[in-house]
């Protein structure tokens, strides 16, 4: 595993004319910048081409970043915004939480019969379940379980007060449950 | 990891632990600091742009200055619309006429003759910056 430096001195010899230093950062955080396009974007060649296009910018704005957040917080926000606007040129379609249906979770407990299945039958629960939820649901969810982003830092990326997302994880996780336990209910539940 | 006052924590966090989310592409930071490198190179072949402008306006006031200088019978203290003989000809009489020229070229436009000759140069510019990019393909930043 490769070892970096603090992201502040990269970006300072960036500044200093030191294009090549630029790379590191890059490195550093391209699987979580590609992560987070990919939530919001659905072709993976499409995602490259974003996660592409979210370093140059960021490349091209260091000299505005005035290190007020974290770099990786400024970085995965140019992510996110960017991938947005390439969702919304491409009219990807980002469907609201239908309040209805978080009403029509039944109140059996699933987390035993979840429990149950193997660690692959669990991932393939989790990520059939991901997929039907909204790509910005998605990203939520998966920078707060997934990459164990604090509520702050999420508020941050997506530009939401943590009140917000506080409510919004809510939703999710109920969603989720809502999916996996249709999707457990419709079928014996097995890994392809 | 981060502690969290949650009571789905452990539940959800357990279930995110069986997926696998999806890195960047092999080659992905090699192909992004290569755009970078190339976009850089684009930029510097614009700032060399700005120092062939600069060329260009220096050579074209110097001209004037020079015409100026001759106009006034090499003294920069004579006057201007005096002129210089040269074979016997007043030279700003050419100037003078040039000017009537294309003051009535421009009289349909409403503008002064003296605009015309402003926006010679202008024009002459546009014309050079224009074969540049086609020939050199160079990029001139100011049109």
């Amino acid at each position: 595993m490769m070892k970096f430096r603090e992201d502040q001195y990269y970006i300072g010899e960036v500044l200093k004319g030191d294009v090549n230093a630029f790379e590191p950062l890059v490195k550093k955080h391209q699987d979580l910048v590609f992560s987070i396009v990919r939530r919001i974007v659905k072709t993976p060649e499409d995602a490259e081409e974003v996660a592409q296009d979210v370093f140059l910018k960021a490349y091209h704005k260091l000299g505005k970043f005035k290190g007020e957040s974290k770099f990786s917080t400024w970085l995965y926000r140019i992510a996110y915004n960017t991938a947005v606007s390439h969702g919304r040129k491409k009219k990807t379609e980002f469907i609201p939480a239908g309040e209805d249906q978080l009403e029509r979770i039944p109140d059996t407990d699933i987390d035993r019969e979840i429990m149950g299945l193997s660690a692959e039958e669990q991932g393939k629960l989790v990520r059939d379940a991901l997929s039907v939820l909204p790509a910005t649901e998605n990203l939520i969810i998966s920078l707060y379980y997934y990459h164990q982003k604090d509520i702050h830092e999420i508020g941050k990326i997506i530009g939401m007060t943590e009140t917000n997302v506080k409510v919004k994880l809510h939703r999710i996780r109920k969603k989720m449950l809502k999916e996996m336990n249709h999707i457990l209910g419709r079928e014996k539940y097995s890994v392809a | 990891m981060k502690k969290r006052n949650d009571p789905d924590t452990s539940f959800f966090a357990g279930l995110f632990g069986n997926i696998e989310m999806e890195k960047a592409p092999e080659g992905f930071s090699g192909k992004v600091m290569s755009a970078i490198r190339a976009e850089n190179a684009t930029v510097r072949k614009t700032a060399d742009a700005w120092w062939l402008w600069g060329g260009l306006i220096f050579s074209l006031l110097f001209t004037g200055l020079v015409a100026a200088v001759f106009m006034v019978d090499f003294s920069f203290f004579g006057d201007l619309f005096m002129g210089v003989e040269l074979d016997g000809q007043q030279i700003i009489r050419f100037f003078n006429n040039s000017t009537s020229i294309f003051a009535s070229m421009a009289d349909g436009f409403d503008i002064s003759g003296i605009s015309v000759f402003i926006m010679l140069p202008v024009i002459a510019l546009i014309t050079i910056d224009r074969l540049l990019r086609k020939k050199a393909g160079l990029e001139l930043p100011l049109i």
